[in-house]
């Protein structure tokens, strides 16, 4: 908002003086500019908050003066400016005064006007000027929405980022630093009020622009270092950006849903056939990266029917990649089929190795997704990989009941979990169980990393990765509750006991 | 019984013209001492012209002075030019003059109608062609109603050359009077007709001459002449400002000079008048609130005295009143057209006073009877 102090800041205004009216007249607020030819020339009806400038000097006379005033007062206008040789007397000064108008004399009013009416469209100029660096950034940039919107931070010499709806960075320049308070005009309702989990610079200013999809997890653009005047401005780009960015998403999700229904068939046939394969289906799953002949561990991801496997099929994929998996990620029902293929029969350790990476694979799917996964055991051929999936879905299923092994089953220990877990429900075993753990009672965290770290085989590390705690606490807490329940857990008798003990009191909340 | 104006009604009469002056029309109480000279005891016969119809008074000159009023103050006419103007279109003529009319009954040029009226021993018309002081020859009323009746003029000027025209129209008449004029020193006595009474009837402004009479006693009866508001209503008119002249702005015009006053009055306003020879417009804080033909009076806060467009200063202590102008101007539009701010090189319309008894068209004015009583 200009008022009449910045419009006398500006250099065109150097020679430019308040000749009278209110004392208040540095506040005024200047919507616009009128340009009169002379004192004779017609007031317009409304001039609201115009900065009225008389060019001409003629029809100098003080009546004119006065008469221009109480019309320009009349019709709203914020100020009057008039040439020197126009400039107000005493008595003119006193009009002004009662109309509560300021008059400015300046050499040259036009000038001024001009000069005046370019700042006033500055930010429309430099709004267009963004947008249309946007658009041509948008309109060049290759495929995808990564390159995007690194095209377009570019272009505008800000950084801008891509979050999903729950404030997390999806793409664009990562920030570091610290957590800024909500900025005011930031649209803190859209995301439930912690619309940035993003750490930002101190002397960021934001401008989040939601992407307009109907896609669930929606997004947020925000740019970075944006001075208070450029906020309108960057907006308007940031929502041809948006646009853009929604578009984009649109149609890779598109390519995704494509890509998932072949993938999904070609599955589909496979299974259906009991892994005997059509004549052309070799090709096929070849395109696809499926090696068929060597030997496979079947893997079943489960969600809740709520959330989109194929717009989630990433996440699963990042997550195998984190975790160091090499494997198959297929959508199927409300989940996924995955499997490993290795071409040659895996040593003991090297499954050791891979179940603990599946494991892993599991506890980073459930810190953002509520996922149970089930895993078969290792097969040969094509049948075997159908028969792999169909155990690991079994294993899914008794894995959503399975909160201490962090809801991952494996199918090579199903059978004897299921017998000791049929038998730890038995009334005069429950009792006793309950007995034995008393003294864990009130001791948070200790039962569960008991029952967990039993479930891992006392390991250590793959505990801390199912609880999401470090190592050095999982074998603090295991210290403990074996001080405090007097066994040791090193003995198999009462190692055992202590399992099946935690396993029917868990059954049992 | 006729009216007629005798000598102690030559105070007021005076007052009352140089009101009706607007501030202009000359220093007329300048010449009050040669009035009372000229005027016989038993005064001045005022006729209205219904009654110079039915007593047979059939043919009159308009008389008056032209040329600079302020060229008048400095050299006062010795009171017999109009005389020999009378006589002049008297023998051109042929015609018996019957009696007088004035050609402007406001300032100077009223009591010089006086001064001949009694000095030819002839009646005076109560009309003139202006109604209230006015600057040009075409704000004549003749000239604006019945231009072909204005043919012929009498002129005398102070050092005793008489020129005589005739079968000239107004715009001949009054490029050979300016030239006549600025020729023989300033000013000359001029006789405009002769015409006949019957050709006045509303063509002139009747009751000008009462009227100036009556406003001079007017103002002569306020007792606080510090009172805008009482002084206002005593003369039938409107305060419009009271307070100090705050600036005064002159500017030379193509026609006569311009002069911007402003006053500032006590409750805050600022009050600006333009003005001519005369005080023409008033604008209140821009907006404007009176303008011709209606009358401006800026008084004297102090002495109630009329103070004209030469003589005000800044920092004078005074209050001014709109009276109603002249009724004949405002009754058609195109003599108001002639009158209104836009005659005068001032581009906005003509704002008036609200109508009352005293502005709407009608006959003539009664003379005050106190007049005739007097007989």
């Amino acid at each position: 908002m200009t008022s009449l102090r910045d419009a006398l800041a500006l250099p065109e205004w150097a020679g430019v003086a308040v000749s009278a009216g209110p004392d208040s007249a540095l506040t005024t607020r200047l919507l616009g500019v009128e340009v009169l030819a002379d004192l004779r020339d017609d007031v317009p009806d409304r001039c609201g908050g115009l900065l009225l400038a008389v060019a001409g000097r003629v029809g100098a006379e003080p009546w004119r003066l006065d008469v221009l005033l109480r019309r320009a007062a009349a019709a709203g206008a914020a100020a009057v400016l008039v040439s020197v040789a126009l400039a107000p007397g005493r008595a003119s000064a006193q009009v002004a005064r009662r109309l509560t108008l300021p008059v400015l004399v300046a050499p040259d009013p036009l000038r001024c006007a001009i000069a005046l009416r370019i700042h006033l469209a500055l930010p429309e100029l430099a709004a267009a000027r963004w947008v249309t660096a946007t658009a041509n950034a948008c309109a060049s940039a290759p495929a995808g929405v990564e390159p995007l919107v690194r095209r377009v931070s570019a272009a505008l010499d800000r950084e801008v980022w891509l979050l999903d709806a729950g404030g997390r960075h999806v793409t664009g320049h990562h920030p570091r630093g610290s957590v800024p308070g909500p900025a005011d005009d930031l649209d803190t309702g859209r995301a439930g009020g912690s619309w940035l989990r993003e750490p930002v610079p101190d002397d960021a200013r934001l401008v989040p622009v939601a992407v307009p999809t109907d896609h669930p997890r929606g997004a947020y653009v925000v740019l970075r270092r944006a001075d208070n005047d450029e906020v309108v401005a960057v907006r308007a780009a940031l929502t041809v950006l948006a646009t853009s960015v929604a578009g984009r998403l649109a149609s890779d999700r598109l390519t995704a849903e494509r890509d998932a229904r072949h993938r999904m068939t070609l599955l589909a046939e496979l299974v259906q056939a009991g892994g005997r394969l059509p004549p052309e289906s070799p090709g096929r799953m070849l395109a696809q990266g499926w090696e068929l002949g060597g030997h496979h561990i079947g893997i079943r991801i489960d969600v809740p029917g709520a959330l989109d496997p194929v717009s989630l099929r990433p996440e699963v994929l990042r997550a195998f990649a984190d975790a160091g998996v090499d494997a198959q990620v297929v959508e199927q029902g409300a989940g996924w089929a995955a499997w490993t293929s290795f071409g040659q029969a895996p040593s003991q350790g090297r499954l050791r190795a891979h179940a603990t990476a599946v494991r892993r694979v599991q506890w980073l799917l459930r810190s953002q997704l509520p996922t149970v996964m089930g895993v078969g055991s290792l097969r040969t051929g094509p049948e075997g990989l159908t028969r792999s999936l169909g155990e690991a879905g079994d294993a899914a299923r008794i894995a959503a009941t399975r909160a201490a092994s962090g809801h991952l089953v494996h199918v090579d220990r199903l059978g004897l979990g299921q017998l000791l877990l049929a038998w730890t429900r038995t009334d005069t075993f429950a009792p006793a169980a309950s007995s034995l753990l008393t003294p864990l009672q009130g001791q948070p965290g200790l039962l569960e990393t008991v029952a967990t770290y039993l479930d891992a085989e006392s390991s250590v590390a793959a505990t801390a990765a199912v609880l999401g705690v470090h190592r050095n606490t999982v074998s603090t807490r295991v210290a403990k509750a074996a001080q405090l329940l007097g066994v040791d857990l090193e003995d198999p008798d009462e190692r055992l006991a202590v399992q099946l003990a935690c396993r029917s009191v868990l059954s049992h909340r | 019984m006729t009216p007629r104006l005798l000598p102690r009604d030559l105070e007021p009469f005076v007052l009352g013209a140089v009101l009706l002056g607007s501030g202009g029309g000359g220093e007329a109480s300048l010449y009050l001492p040669r009035l009372r000279a000229a005027l016989p005891a038993d005064g001045v016969e005022l006729v209205s012209l219904a009654e110079a119809a039915t007593r047979g008074l059939r043919t009159v000159v308009a008389v008056g002075m032209i040329g600079a009023t302020s060229v008048l103050t400095e050299k006062l006419p010795h009171g017999g030019e109009i005389g020999e103007a009378v006589a002049a279109a008297r023998r051109w003529s042929g015609l018996e003059i019957d009696a007088l009319i004035p050609v402007e009954a406001a300032g100077l040029n009223a009591a010089l109608a006086v001064a001949a009226a009694a000095e030819l021993s002839l009646p005076l018309v109560d009309a003139d062609l202006m109604g209230r002081a006015l600057p040009r020859f075409d704000q004549l009323s003749l000239v604006v109603e019945a231009p072909e009746l204005l043919r012929s003029a009498a002129l005398s000027e102070p050092g005793g050359q008489v020129l005589v025209i005739d079968r000239s129209s107004p715009i001949g008449l009054e490029r050979t009077v300016r030239a006549y004029v600025s020729h023989a020193g300033g000013w000359a006595a001029a006789a405009f007709g002769p015409m006949s009474t019957a050709a006045l009837q509303g063509r002139s402004c009747e009751g000008t001459l009462a009227r100036g009479l009556d406003l001079g006693r007017r103002l002569r009866s306020v007792a606080d002449p510090s009172e805008a508001a009482l002084v206002a209503t005593t003369l039938g008119g409107i305060p419009l400002a009271a307070g100090r002249v705050l600036e005064i702005e002159r500017l030379p015009t193509s026609s006569f000079a311009r002069a911007s006053v402003a006053i500032l009055d006590r409750t805050g306003p600022l009050l600006r008048i333009e003005a001519e020879n005369e005080y023409l417009v008033a604008l209140r804080d821009g907006e404007p609130v009176v303008t011709c033909p209606e009358i401006l009076v800026v008084l004297d806060r102090r002495t109630g005295q009329p103070i004209s467009v030469d003589r005000l200063r800044v920092g004078d202590d005074v209050q001014v009143v709109a009276l109603p102008g002249p009724a004949w101007w405002r009754a058609t539009p195109s003599r108001l057209e002639a009158v209104s701010p836009r005659a005068f090189g001032i581009d906005l319309p003509p704002v008036l006073l609200p109508p009352t008894a005293e502005t709407t068209v009608g006959p003539a004015p009664a003379l005050d009877l106190a007049v005739g009583a007097e007989q």
